[in-house]
């Protein structure tokens, strides 16, 4: 379970509004799942509050002044975020290059990954890279995840997620496929 | 940027124009510009935006999800991309960055081209960025050595920083105009490594009537500025990282 961070901010402060927007602030245009996040944390957190007329031009305003067209933040924010969720990143150049190619996926890739450490927690460790295979000239992300003593029913663990991510991924034109390997995590 | 680099840090420049909402945009709008562009942006690619707009009723504000769709026009090299939305046109240049001698011209002839099958008088907005990704090859970086914008704790805190974000809008006024600074560290490449993302985002403050003359003298200007800014972020140490000639 995520804390909302807009949650925590003191009813009525208007800064506070505006820098929770900042923070939302490279993912408002691309990102359908942070986007849902930042309406129900506004919901929840404005609730009924009756707030002054003039807040509305001005925040419209402000989210002019951070709505913006770049590519490469969202990914950056995105490879941070999943740093900081403790997913292990292989080669980050080549998924950099592989998400400016598919931006479709960017913003799936996070609700996912979210979704396997609900469900393995800390019982194993989560990496992604990107599976070339040059055969066929393709290319996808890989989501492995490794456990140091494997749970006998991880694949249907593993099989549930994937069906779950293609919510996410149908019609896109990147993909990300997540499996193990077995082999022992690389920390142990 | 204005010193020559042979490695620069540059990994997207971005200039958008944003017009005022009496601009009589309709859904013809991307093709129409597409026919006028196509032999240099050949792919056509739609994308799904989810826009964010407040709305206030019954005294509530209330956000408010506006899914469309945005048409972006890319070259075959996948590194230019034109984006266009309801009153909205984005060019962005991906690594490798050419030069703004290069990257100029291709801003104000798109512009033109919009401008000939689209009647619009203000722009609301203009925006000249350029996000830059650091890669510097130590494991632990001594910020002082490589940046001049850089958090700065005090003699009483730990110099031990982890994560860290500095924000700051500094206003210039006689261009109407204010940029957002921003720096904050990156995953790197590689272990070993460390990467930082500078991002210098200069845009217009007030609406500007939308012919070309007034257009190129403010990105002309902006970009002077923002040029100014990147030298003014950095140390002579990461000058010597990108390759100064």
């Amino acid at each position: 379970m995520q804390t909302s961070i807009i949650s925590e901010i003191p009813k009525y402060n208007y800064n506070a509004i505006q820098e929770s927007l900042l923070l939302y602030s490279e993912n408002i245009n691309e990102n359908y799942y942070f986007s849902n996040r930042l309406i129900d944390d506004w919901k929840s957190w404005i609730g009924n509050s009756y707030l002054i007329e003039s807040m509305e031009d001005n925040l419209q305003n402000y989210l002019l002044k951070i709505k913006s067209s770049a590519l490469t933040l969202g990914i950056e924010k995105l490879l941070f975020l999943l740093m900081g969720n403790g997913i292990l990143i292989l080669n980050s150049d080549e998924i950099r290059n592989y998400l400016l190619q598919h931006q479709d996926i960017v913003w799936g890739i996070l609700p996912i990954c979210d979704k396997i450490r609900e469900k393995f927690r800390h019982s194993a460790e989560i990496t992604i890279a990107l599976y070339m295979d040059n055969e066929i000239n393709d290319s996808y992300l890989v989501v492995y995840v490794r456990q140091a003593k494997y749970i006998h029913n991880i694949m249907d663990i593993i099989d549930q997620i994937n069906d779950d991510s293609e919510m996410l991924l149908k019609r896109k034109s990147g993909w990300l496929l997540i499996t193990t390997d077995f082999k022992p995590p690389t920390n142990t | 940027m204005n010193k020559q680099y042979s490695n620069p840090p540059i990994v997207e420049a971005v200039c958008e124009f944003r017009f005022s909402n009496d601009t009589q945009w309709d859904m013809v709008v991307p093709g129409l510009l597409y026919e006028k562009i196509k032999s240099e942006f050949p792919i056509r690619e739609p994308k799904m935006i989810q826009d964010i707009n407040i709305k206030l009723d019954n005294n509530k504000i209330e956000p408010m999800l506006n899914p469309h769709e945005r048409i972006i026009f890319k070259n075959n090299d996948k590194n230019i991309l034109i984006q266009v939305d309801n009153n909205l046109l984005a060019i962005n240049h991906l690594k490798p960055y050419p030069t703004w001698a290069k990257f100029q011209p291709l801003i104000i002839s798109t512009f033109k081209k919009l401008g000939e099958v689209v009647v619009f008088k203000q722009i609301q907005r203009i925006g000249l960025r350029y996000i830059n990704r650091i890669e510097i090859p130590e494991p632990q970086v001594e910020l002082e050595k490589y940046f001049k914008f850089k958090p700065d704790l005090g003699d009483q805190l730990p110099h031990d920083i982890g994560n860290f974000l500095l924000h700051c809008v500094l206003p210039f006024k006689p261009i109407h105009s204010e940029c957002n600074i921003r720096i904050t560290n990156a995953v790197p490449p590689i272990d070993g490594k460390s990467a930082f993302i500078l991002d210098i985002d200069f845009y217009l403050e007030e609406p500007m009537n939308a012919t070309t003359g007034e257009i190129s003298s403010w990105i002309e200007s902006a970009h002077t500025q923002v040029e100014n800014i990147f030298e003014g972020c950095i140390t002579d140490n990461l000058r010597k990282l990108f390759g100064v000639n």
